[in-house]
């Protein structure tokens, strides 16, 4: 009897653990799957969105997919907490979706910015370039303030270092160097251009007078227009011009001459009163020019009256064309110099008693600037 | 029955410790974390940012692994492991790059900073053995102005250089180069217009 109560508790028991065996397979069995291919999905495309730079260039965009990641990863750990009938993916699911859409809009999003991005600095980059060399071209040569060159120094290099960072694909720090650099050099080319262009506000009078050298040299005569910003002196003879020379002049070129020691080359209509040779000049010929005349002496009373200049102030002299140039830079003390073969070739045509035109530009700006930009 | 009753309890205990021995290798997993720290902290990101992503890829698959064995009865942490030790060791492999990527580049600037310095004294040389007098003021003023900005960047390259900055250390030292010789060649070719001319 005792036998058979052991027997029947034995079998009980071993009823009782095989159908707990039975119940917790069933429940692992039929217990929700975590979204596991959906989760590595969601990385990938998180991946995808990190590989094409969407950390800059949609920023927001992904750091919604990577947020709605860390969300979805913690719910999945939060569930894993539960036992397996109560566990619930679905918000694990809902997070996944976030960042499958995010991820993607992230990364269609910077693979439009950073081409446009980079497009951008490539079109910045040729527009600086030429910006660049309008300012090499035509305001280095100018008498500009040091801080307008220092600007423009330190802005070439800035747009060396945008093109160093854009070649090596490193497009946010090109695009940061790249503002700087255009910021550097368009204030130094638009300071140098309002410079310029209020020396050029006396254009429509170098006209007139680039005219009347024409006009003048008719009947055989003789005359000499000197274009400063050409930095040329054009020989007319019966109102052709029969010889063109290179010249170089004071390192103060643009603008008229108001003083002794300005370095700056007179603007205006004068003639020849003196042609030297041998030991009359160290300058290996020259042919003197009468300044200043009465209009400079009038124009510098006029300065001194108004305090523009010390009234110790020496209006100067002994302007002329002479040799000894061909150096490639503005060196005179404001006299208009030649290489020593044009200065022979000038002696020889030119007499005593020629008139002299000197004119800032017979060009306008604006025909000089889009000169140089097709250029 | 009693032989029934010891495998019935025997095979209970297998279920027991089956569902209980698997432990999340943690310490494994903090040490590969440092070491991908370790390697961030290290400029990897900067220096081999594409190694460096394939890196943080690999340990968010780990992450996503260890939580597909949380979840489990029958947990087993062995791929995870492997896939630990393969990330750690990733890592170190990501630092030891990324520090020959800056030591490469350190040369490149080092090789830069020499050329360049070699560029300004031939620049200050051909300043002082310029034409005296009016003329050679005149000319030379303004490249001595462009001179003195490019010995103001190698200042910057070295303190950027000091400072870890490497790349933008580069950029500005080759920058710097290319002005350099520019004026470089500018001076040479106002020297020998103004010496030609002198002759005549």
């Amino acid at each position: 009897m005792l036998t058979f109560m052991r027997k029947k508790i034995l079998f009980g028991a071993f009823a009782f653990v095989l159908l707990l065996i039975i119940v917790i397979a069933v429940l692992v069995i039929r217990a929700p799957k975590p979204p596991t291919s959906e989760l590595k999905m969601a990385l990938e495309a998180l991946s995808n969105a990190q590989k094409a730079n969407a950390e800059i260039y949609a920023n927001e965009a992904y750091k919604q997919a990577r947020m709605a990641y860390d969300s979805a990863m913690d719910d999945w750990a939060k569930q894993n907490e539960r036992l397996y009938v109560f566990r619930d993916y679905s918000e694990v699911n809902s997070w996944v979706e976030v960042v499958i859409e995010k991820a993607d809009e992230a990364q269609k999003l910077s693979g439009k910015r950073s081409k446009s991005t980079s497009n951008r600095i490539k079109e910045g980059i040729a527009k600086l370039d030429k910006k660049v060399v309008i300012f090499e071209l035509y305001y280095k040569r100018m008498p500009l303030p040091q801080s307008i060159l220092k600007a423009h120094n330190k802005g070439v290099l800035k747009l060396s270092e945008t093109r160093h960072a854009f070649e090596n694909k490193r497009f946010s720090v090109a695009e940061k160097h790249f503002g700087e650099a255009w910021e550097l050099i368009n204030s130094s080319n638009d300071k140098a251009e309002i410079l310029v262009q209020n020396w050029f506000s006396a254009h429509s009078e170098w006209q007139k007078q680039a005219k009347q050298a024409v006009q003048l040299s008719a009947n055989n005569k003789k005359v000499l227009l000197v274009d400063k910003f050409a930095h040329t002196c054009t020989v007319y003879q019966n109102k052709k011009a029969i010889k063109t020379f290179e010249v170089e002049f004071g390192k103060n070129w643009m603008g008229d001459k108001l003083l002794k020691g300005d370095k700056a080359t007179p603007e205006g209509i004068y003639k020849i009163t003196n042609k030297k040779s041998g030991a009359q000049t160290k300058f290996y010929k020259a042919l003197l020019i009468n300044y200043p005349n009465d209009e400079d002496r009038a124009k510098f009373e006029k300065a001194k009256s108004k305090k523009l200049i010390p009234s110790n102030a020496d209006i100067g002299g002994l302007i002329e064309f002479h040799g000894m140039g061909g150096k490639g830079v503005d060196w005179t003390d404001g006299c208009i110099a030649l290489t020593n073969n044009d200065m022979d070739a000038l002696y020889k045509i030119i007499n005593t008693g020629a008139t002299v035109i000197i004119v800032g530009s017979v060009q306008p700006l604006e025909a000089i600037i889009k000169d140089s930009v097709l250029k | 029955m009693k032989k029934n009753l010891m495998t019935l309890f025997a095979a209970f205990s297998v279920a027991v410790l089956l569902s209980s021995c698997g432990k999340v290798p943690q310490a494994e997993i903090d040490a590969a974390n440092a070491a991908i720290e370790a390697a961030q902290t290290a400029g990897a990101n900067v220096y081999v940012a594409a190694d460096f992503a394939a890196l943080q890829d690999s340990m968010n698959v780990v992450n996503q692994k260890v939580e597909e064995q949380n979840g489990k009865l029958f947990k087993n942490y062995k791929d995870v492991n492997a896939m630990l030790t393969v990330v750690t060791q990733m890592a170190t492999e990501v630092q030891s790059k990324t520090e020959a990527k800056k030591e490469e580049v350190k040369q490149e600037i080092a090789t830069l900073e020499t050329e360049v310095s070699g560029l300004i004294a031939s620049n200050n040389e051909l300043i002082a053995n310029a034409p005296k007098g009016k003329e050679g003021a005149a000319a030379l003023e303004a490249i001595k102005g462009d001179n003195s900005v490019v010995e103001t960047t190698m200042v910057e390259v070295t303190t950027l250089t000091a400072s870890g900055e490497l790349m933008a250390a580069l950029d500005k030292a080759k920058a710097a180069k290319e002005k350099a010789q520019g004026l470089n060649d500018e001076l040479s070719e106002v020297i020998a217009k103004y010496s030609k001319n002198k002759k005549k």
